[in-house]
């Protein structure tokens, strides 16, 4: 019986990754629904309320045209990546680390959170 | 949406009938789920005699709500595909009657019912309070020479969720275990009250994690009968494959944690690691390991199954070999089975008296599953699970130990396979049936909560849903993978008013005390939680 679990553990190898992932990324985390970030800025002449359609408020136009998303606040929903593909899209990366909370407020211009630092 | 593809069976909008007397209907409640089972059960109680031709029915959610204006008794029974709503105004004068003092299952409901009304439950066998944990800690009940409390939790070893575990042993034997729950109690209900029924949604799927899409499918289902919403049946046979793809992660890591508990390590990384490929194959479906986001209301997932089929089918063909190799293994292990026979025994008048469900009714015999013919969800009368290979997995041995409960889950995780296996034959030759007929229908269709499913004037005011002015009661049933889960939800102008959820841990928790309690010792309590795999975020929501 000893045997048996011996052969059956130890033949399949490695199956671990290093971290952070380097070479072997997972390709297929690129279709996880991660976190948003905002790709392009909003191009609305019309004050936007996309904030409306965040059901934790984490998008928020403080001047009515400058859209900014609180990635501490967001659940990952995916609706403004669904209704607004033009301004959000999924980071695509599965780690989400910042120094600091107001770090994980993310801009149109790319902000800490787009850029992936 | 063709017409044709329309569910035949609409379920009529729901009518809750006022009883007169508090009474009046926690004796009906009684002889329709008890006495009409077993008489036995209750005693010689003068309840009941209306219903003897009656089918038994089983009780899917009691607790207090607001009809019509006033706080209210409801309850929602089920038999044979019919539902029963039952309401009674709580009466100022008198206390609520107790159905717990002939009826255990009721208990712990009982013990919620009185907190949350501020009203007293007469005769309760054991009232005290289920919220705010902290505040009132459970006491030792054992006495005498050489009783010893250890108090276990709430912060345990390990990823384990909270809870406080009062043991009382004699030795290495546990004579008594209280369990003392939710101590992660977020008021999902309370919170979902007033939100748009798109906006609940996403705290339903977050009701527990492990359960996240079963939940969201009981959830969806009360709503669409609440608003009177029929969905396709393509719709409700992917909600099912999804269903089962949760089944299929939550029995291999159950079957992990079973390893784990009795020191089967290599198996206990090995039967992870299927599990994680699994959450892995919900990722590249849906985007969510927890399949987050894959219950749409009203509508279909947006999936493309000719797409993703063959790797579906790759990576489970791959799985259950490798399940099957270890399952082999460990049932072969004298250790591991030794670990696991005549531990923590759930006696078989317990799932009647306790109305259990899942995997633990099945294990000694019971055989529930809301799956099978008498149970059919609400929005999903028109499918036969029987055809889509299902069958209710109960135990041969029917002992009723934790080694029922491993292969009781090694026996469903073969069923969900198969039955994974015809819904994506189905599902794909169904749609290549419907883009063939309407390339450019299916396409605005195919995604519940796209741009163009959204009333844009209406965005302007914040309102966003499709089912605005809608009301109504609905409730909700899904099997998960630890049982039934069951919604309610009355929608108002198109705002949830009451939303009431009972979740399958919630029945089968005042067991677990009473199975470690069962001439056990205190090393057997890791097997024994193993096994019955319950959820506490599932209970204490």
């Amino acid at each position: 019986m000893l045997a048996d679990w011996l052969r059956s553990g130890l033949s399949s190898r490695r199956v671990t990754t290093t971290y952070p992932y380097g070479k072997e990324a997972n390709p297929i985390h690129r279709n996880w629904r991660t976190v948003p970030v905002i790709v392009s800025a909003c191009k609305s002449t019309m004050p936007c309320r996309c904030g409306d359609f965040c059901p934790t408020q984490a998008i928020t136009c403080p001047d009515g045209f400058a859209v900014q998303i609180d990635v501490g606040s967001c659940i990952g929903c995916g609706r403004c990546v669904n209704l607004c593909p033009q301004v959000f899209a999924w980071s695509g990366d599965v780690t989400v680390a910042a120094s600091g909370r107001r770090r994980l407020i993310s801009v149109a211009d790319g902000g800490e959170m787009a850029r992936g630092i | 949406m063709s017409p044709s593809a329309e569910s035949a069976s609409l379920a009529p909008p729901v009518q809750v009938s006022m009883m007169g007397a508090m009474t009046a209907m926690t004796d009906y409640i009684l002889a329709r789920c008890v006495e009409s089972v077993a008489t036995d059960a209750v005693g010689a109680g003068n309840h009941g005699k209306a219903t003897d031709s009656a089918a038994p029915a089983t009780l899917l959610y009691y607790d207090v709500a607001v009809v019509d204006g006033a706080d209210c008794l409801l309850a929602v029974l089920e038999s044979g595909g019919g539902q029963e709503w039952l309401a009674c105004r709580l009466d100022l004068d008198n206390p609520i009657p107790s159905m717990g003092k002939v009826w255990p299952a009721m208990i712990w409901p009982e013990r919620e019912l009185a907190q949350k009304s501020g009203r007293e439950v007469l005769d309760h066998p054991q009232m005290q309070p289920v919220f705010q944990p902290h505040r009132f800690l459970p006491q030792p009940r054992a006495t005498g020479a050489g009783v010893f409390t250890l108090p276990l939790g709430p912060v345990r070893a390990d990823v384990t969720e909270s809870a406080l575990f009062l043991f009382e042993t004699v030795g290495e034997q546990i004579v008594s275990l209280q369990p003392q729950l939710f101590y992660k109690h977020r008021g999902i209900e309370q919170m979902v009250r007033g939100q748009t029924p798109e906006n609940a949604l996403l705290l339903a799927e977050r009701i527990s994690g492990t359960s996240s899409f079963n939940h969201a499918y009981a959830f969806a289902q009360a709503v669409e009968q609440a608003a009177g919403k029929s969905v396709p049946e393509t719709v409700q046979l992917e909600r099912i494959l999804f269903s089962e793809l949760e089944r299929l992660y939550n029995h291999a890591g159950d079957m992990s944690q079973i390893a784990s508990a009795a020191g089967m390590t290599v198996g206990q990384a090995q039967l992870a690691r299927i599990k994680e490929e699994l959450l892995r194959l919900n990722a590249n479906l849906t985007g969510s390991r927890y399949l987050h986001g894959a219950v749409k209301l009203c509508g279909a997932s947006g999936m493309v199954w000719q797409e993703q089929a063959t790797e579906i089918h790759n990576l489970l063909e791959e799985m259950n070999h490798r399940l099957e190799h270890y399952v082999k293994l460990l049932q072969r292990t004298p250790t591991f089975v030794d670990r696991l026979v005549g531990t923590g025994i759930v006696d078989p008048s317990w799932v009647r008296e306790y109305s259990l469900v899942g995997p633990v009714a099945r294990a000694c015999g019971g055989e529930t599953d809301s799956r099978s013919g008498l149970m059919t969800q609400s929005s999903a009368r028109s499918i036969d699970f029987s055809q889509l290979g299902f069958r209710t997995s109960v135990s041969q041995r029917r002992a009723g130990d934790a080694k029922d409960r491993f292969d009781v889950r090694v026996q469903e995780w073969r069923v969900s396979l198969a039955m994974v296996d015809r819904l994506l034959n189905r599902l794909v030759t169904e749609q290549s049936a419907t883009t063939g007929q309407s390339e450019s229908t299916s396409q605005s269709e195919s995604s519940g909560e796209s741009a163009a499913s959204w009333d844009v004037t209406a965005s302007l005011d914040g309102v966003w849903s499709s089912f605005t002015g809608k009301s109504g009661w609905g409730v909700g049933i899904a099997e998960g993978p630890r049982g039934r889960i069951a919604h309610v939800v009355h929608l108002n102008e198109g705002k949830i008013e009451h939303y009431g959820v009972r979740s399958a841990s919630a029945w089968n928790w005042p067991v677990f005390g009473l199975a470690t309690a069962n001439g056990n010792i205190q090393t057997d309590f890791p097997v024994i939680d193993a096994s019955f795999g319950l959820s506490y975020a599932g209970i204490d929501r």
